[in-house]
Parts: structure tokens; sequence; C-alpha cells
């Protein structure tokens, strides 16, 4: 199989590798599984982390929630004899598994972004989705069979971040890969296309 | 019955109900925890280990929460 030449200025260059290794450009200390002794991994992806704005605000208001009733309840007029009803040792418990259900929360959505990668090889694409206790799933094609990609940046943030969903459609009638939310969506569809055509005319 | 058996008995139907919820939880941690070394197999990252280590202390989180809810004593 085929290789980029190690100078290739005219594929994989002007992209830095971005931090939290969102766009990794020749990625270091990443391997996968199935990788032959002759692939080579040219870019590791994955979604913008600005899609894990939401989850994070939510944990993060959820974490303030039991002190914004502590404040309220200090600052009714009268006193509620709550330690008539609740004992400190059930107040305790219920804080812990309060608590323990948002840090584990928190490991399922950051797992569900983490895991989720996009690999372009010397001689495949692949779409690794992993989502905590449903599913994984692996999608892959050879890079000779990509015939159309497509990008589509829609909404506000997706516009302002430079984030949006790469489509790839391959020779198969009506087999297509999206990459969702995938960082500078231009640059990774013109890769993407180049290094097919690289390959096509490289076989 | 009396206000302090009334009691009681909510404290009780309190307490089985977190006990089941604990336990659920505690098993969706372990299989989170499973899962997580499944896929690290799949793909090696540079943060694998902080990861796993952050699913261990919450299923050890989780452990305690349930031991916690089995030993809850019942009444104020």
């Amino acid at each position: 199989m085929a290789q980029l030449p190690e100078d290739s200025p005219s594929l994989l260059s002007g992209e830095e590798n971005s931090i939290f290794g969102v766009v990794d450009v020749y990625p270091k200390n990443f391997k996968f599984n199935t990788q032959n002794r002759s692939e080579k991994v040219y870019i590791k992806a994955r979604a913008h982390p600005f899609t894990n704005i939401g989850w994070i605000l939510r944990i993060a208001f959820l974490s303030v929630l039991p002190f914004i009733f502590y404040i309220i309840i200090l600052a009714l007029p009268f006193d509620l004899h709550l330690e008539e009803y609740i004992s400190l040792y059930l107040l305790i418990t219920l804080l812990l598994l309060y608590y323990s259900t948002l840090v584990t929360a928190t490991l399922i959505y950051f797992v569900d972004w983490y895991y989720d990668i996009y690999i372009v090889t010397n001689q495949r694409l692949l779409n690794i989705q992993f989502d905590p206790l449903k599913k994984e799933k692996v999608s892959e094609t050879r890079l000779s069979n990509i015939e159309n990609v497509t990008e589509s940046v829609i909404g506000l943030w997706p516009q302002l971040l430079d984030y949006g969903n790469v489509k790839v459609q391959t020779a198969a009638r009506y087999d297509w890969f999206e990459f969702k939310a995938v960082p500078k969506p231009t640059w990774f569809r013109d890769i993407v296309m180049d290094l097919a055509r690289f390959f096509k005319s490289d076989t | 019955m009396s206000t302090e058996e009334v009691k009681n008995t909510v404290f009780l139907i309190i307490k089985i109900a977190l006990i089941v919820y604990s336990l659920m939880h505690l098993l969706i941690g372990l299989i989170l925890l499973r899962q997580l070394n499944r896929i690290r197999e799949v793909v090696r990252t540079r943060a694998k280990g902080c990861i796993i280590l952050f699913s261990v202390f919450d299923v050890i989180m989780l452990f305690i929460v349930f031991i916690l809810v089995i030993f809850m004593p019942i009444g104020s």
C-alpha cells in the first residue's frame, strides 16, 4: 500500500495538532486494534469540544443545586426544623448518592464524546462510535472507494466556531459515512478528497 | 397505627428505594468500567489511564454509598 511521502506539503500541511486532541495530524501515542502493520494514521479527529457545552452547564448547575437549596432554607424567615425529619446520616447518604450520580453522568457524557473518533489512515477511513451503555459501532471504508464528500455547517455556533458535519459517500449505492461536528470541516473535506484522489490514482 | 410506626414505615420504604437505586447505580458503574476496559483496547489513546482511574473512583464511591444505604438506621 502506498504512503504519502514524509514531506508531503500539498496534502497534510498547514494544520497544527489542536488542543484536547480534537484534530491530530500524524497523532502520537495513538493506535487502534485493527491497525495493520503498514498502516499509518494520518488524521485522528473528534467532534468539536463546544458540543459538550450543554451537559457541562447542566452538570455545573446540578452540582450547585444543593447549595442553592441550603441558602434558600437559611434565608427563610421561619425555622423548618429539618433535623426532626432527616438525620445527619440520611442527609450525608443522600448527598453522596446525588453527587455519585453526577460523577457517573459526567463520565458517561465525557466518554461518549471522547471515544467517538474519526480516523483517516493511508488505507481507510474509520468512524468509531461509542455510546456508553448503549452501543459500540465501527464503520470503515477504503479511501479508494470514496466518491463524494459533502460538508455542511448549519447553525449559529457551528458558523461562529467553525465546525460542521462531513458526509462521505462511498462507491456502494446507498452507503455513506457521517462525521458529526468535525472541527474545520472545509479542511477535513478537502484532505479526505485529496487523499482519496491520491490513493485512487495510485491503484 | 401510631405516628412513630408511620414514620418508621416511611423510612423503611425510603431505605428500600435507596438500596434499589444505589444497587442499580453500582451495576451501571461496573458495566461502564467493563465497557471502558474494552473500548481502550479498540483505540489506544493518551488519556485512557485517567478515564479508567476516574471510572474506578466512581465505582468505589458508588460502593461506599451502597454500604451506607445498607447500614442506614431506620427512623430519625
